[in-house]
């Protein structure tokens, strides 16, 4: 077990190392999220002045406007290409994308593990080899592919790139997990008098629930996070909230202080996420490496 | 209360492994069955071909009246102890006990009358809300049981329940399993590997290699008369000692280089084939040591002694460097290099054809 009490009992100069360290690796990732807050409370002027300002009612005067203007309805043009309704975009592709690539990988992840596949290891690394390329790579025959369909600037088109592009990552996970869940459960389970599916779903399920949201963080941060696709994917007024923060530098004059309210606003949901999730996360992420 | 026959089952995984092949053992109503055999026999495809869990390749199974080959473990009214217990981690100790009674979708208050009775005759009703992780191995398996036992199943199957435990909960949990068995007088087919306990539990021994059965009896049967070389070698502690001999004129057994040789009465050597090679088995137990080197049949010299309180384990070089081991009592304390004479209970040898691995009778 790595507990910090064990750094305390080995010397006082140890302590202040390991917190010095703690310190340094916090602020490097929590600096840039305190400036993007900051940021979102400035006035126009402030946000550029130099030297800059880090003290929010002693160094400026902070104001709640540009949330306002970020979340009103009529800030920019027409009702679609307005922060709530990439924000609701945003939303709606991100969780239904996780759940159903969630779903189907883990009832796929499930059979990979427990029954005899055909092929099984030639399928499973078909399944991860279309995660070794940068996806840009097949931007152009996606591009194509999409506009054939008729699925750009549709909720539909987004989703279904965000599934399979998830998909992936579920099998292998849960896969993982699933092969470290011994098969006697079901066994007992059968023997006890269910079929095999309310063995899975009384007992397998239940196990597997925790690194089933594990898995579903990774996939909606990607999702939340994507970019190039939707972008070139979509006209200007549709997409979720990625393309449309970068829309915010394109109007002339960048309005930094929008641009971080909306950021700002865009990061809680997930943070909110996955801290709720965080104890079942740690456990979903060392599930294979505890060992009966 | 019903009997389970297994007629020539054959099991054969895909990939080719035969892991059971051609067997047939019939277990009566009431009785307690071990199915013995090095691990990788086929005892445990066996046991889960009976439950319902593999589908055999060929053969069938019978539980009570029904011929169950095609019926999933569901319907098959059996219970099964896994090695590993098999608790549901996420419930407590009274959900995993009452769990195959919510299938059968029984009124919850009689689940709660047989869940509480069973719970106090395993001496776990101070368990019931505790989950599994937090319970000992010997807890977890009297849960395991528990939950075997509750549903009142037509037939057990344990498949080495007693493995994962430490050597003196075993020794009590053998004990306890025993005469829970004797109380429920269920058909039960046990397996394992651990010779000792097959011997003190079972009514019947079936002893398993290869995926072949070798030999099916009451324990002390199987102990005093091993139908092949197989169950001589694998049943016993210490092992048979086992010594590569030829039937010669005398008659005498006789070993390959002609410097072991032990004279055996014509009405015994009559049923040995002679210039076959054979197998000669004698149990510790049956060498006899005298302090005299020129007593008994032939001299040999003390090799290694192994004092274990109540007797004490001789291994005993003789004539061609052959080492055999004998049991003694501990009053008789010879030292390393001593030479003693020993002499063979002729009625208690064992001699098998080595072509065939069967004994010779």
């Amino acid at each position: 077990m790595n507990n910090p009490s064990q750094f305390k009992a080995s010397s006082v100069a140890g302590r202040i190392v390991f917190w010095l360290l703690i310190a340094l690796t916090l602020f490097f990732f929590l600096f840039p999220l305190y400036w993007m807050f900051l940021s979102s409370i400035k006035q126009p002027g402030d946000v550029t002045s130099l030297p800059p300002r880090f003290i929010p009612f002693v160094q400026f005067k902070p104001t709640l406007a540009n949330y306002a203007a970020v979340l009103s309805t009529s800030a920019m043009g027409s009702r679609q290409n307005t922060f709530p309704w990439a924000l609701l975009n945003s939303v709606l592709v991100g969780g239904t994308a996780t759940v159903v690539a969630v779903i189907l990988g883990t009832l796929t992840a499930y059979a990979f593990s427990r029954f005899r596949v055909k092929g099984e290891s030639d399928l499973l690394f078909f399944i991860l080899s279309t995660r070794m390329l940068p996806p840009v790579v097949v931007l152009v025959p996606i591009f194509l592919m999409f506009t054939n369909l008729g699925l750009p600037n549709t909720f539909a088109g987004i989703t279904l790139l965000y599934i399979i592009s998830g998909l992936p990552f579920v099998v292998w996970m849960m896969k993982g997990f699933f092969d470290e869940i011994p098969r006697e459960y079901e066994d007992a389970a059968m023997v006890d008098g269910y079929s095999r599916l309310e063995a899975v779903w009384k007992i397998v399920f239940p196990e597997a629930f925790p690194a089933m949201l594990a898995t579903a963080v990774f996939v909606l941060i990607t999702a939340w996070n994507e970019f190039v696709f939707v972008t070139l994917l979509n006209k200007q007024s549709w997409g979720t909230v990625p393309p449309f923060l970068y829309q915010i530098i394109g109007y002339g004059r960048t309005e930094w202080s929008r641009m971080a309210a909306a950021a700002i606003i865009y990061i809680t949901p997930i943070v909110v996420f996955t801290f709720v999730v965080r104890n079942h996360l740690l456990r979903g992420v060392t599930f294979g490496a505890v060992r009966r | 209360m019903a009997e389970i026959r297994i007629q020539n089952l054959v099991k054969v995984f895909p990939g080719g492994t035969r892991a059971v092949d051609g067997v047939s053992i019939h277990v009566a109503d009431g009785e307690f069955l071990v199915l013995l055999g090095p691990s990788g026999c086929g005892k445990t495809t066996t046991l889960r071909c009976v439950a319902g869990l593999e589908r055999q390749t060929r053969g069938d199974i019978h539980i009570g009246d029904r011929l169950v080959n095609a019926l999933p473990p569901a319907d098959r009214d059996i219970a099964f102890v896994f090695q590993f217990y098999a608790l549901y981690p996420h419930l407590s100790v009274y959900d995993n006990i009452a769990f195959p009674l919510k299938a059968a979708q029984l009124p919850k208050s009689e689940v709660d009358q047989r869940v509480h009775h069973v719970a106090e005759m395993l001496k776990i009703n101070h368990l019931l809300n505790r989950r599994p992780k937090r319970l000992s191995s010997g807890e977890q398996q009297r849960v395991a049981l528990g939950r075997a036992i509750v549903r009142r199943p037509q037939v057990f199957l344990l498949d080495e329940p007693l493995t994962n435990m430490d050597s003196s909960l075993r020794a009590d949990m053998r004990v306890e399993l025993k005469h829970l068995q004797q109380e429920l007088g269920t058909t039960t087919l046990y397996v394992t590997h651990d010779q000792t306990e097959a011997m003190a539990l079972g009514h019947k021994i079936a002893v398993m290699d290869a995926g072949k059965l070798q030999q099916v009896g009451a324990p002390l049967e199987v102990y005093n008369h091993p139908a092949t070389l197989f169950v001589a070698g694998f049943i016993g502690s210490p092992p048979m000692n086992l010594l590569d001999v030829t039937l010669a004129a005398g008659p005498a057994l006789v070993d390959p280089d002609g410097a072991f040789r032990l004279p055996v009465g014509a009405a015994l050597a009559e049923k040995w084939p002679t210039l076959v090679p054979l197998k000669l088995g004698v149990r510790s137990e049956d060498l006899h040591i005298a302090a005299d080197p020129s007593a008994g049949d032939m001299p040999a010299e003390v090799y290694v002694v192994e004092p274990l309180g109540d007797e004490t384990i001789y291994s005993l070089r003789f004539a061609g460097s052959h080492v055999m081991l004998a049991k003694a009592p501990p009053a008789l304390d010879l030292k390393v290099g001593d030479k003693v004479g020993v002499s063979f209970d002729r009625s208690r040898l064992h001699v098998f054809d080595v072509q065939t691995g069967k004994a010779l009778r």
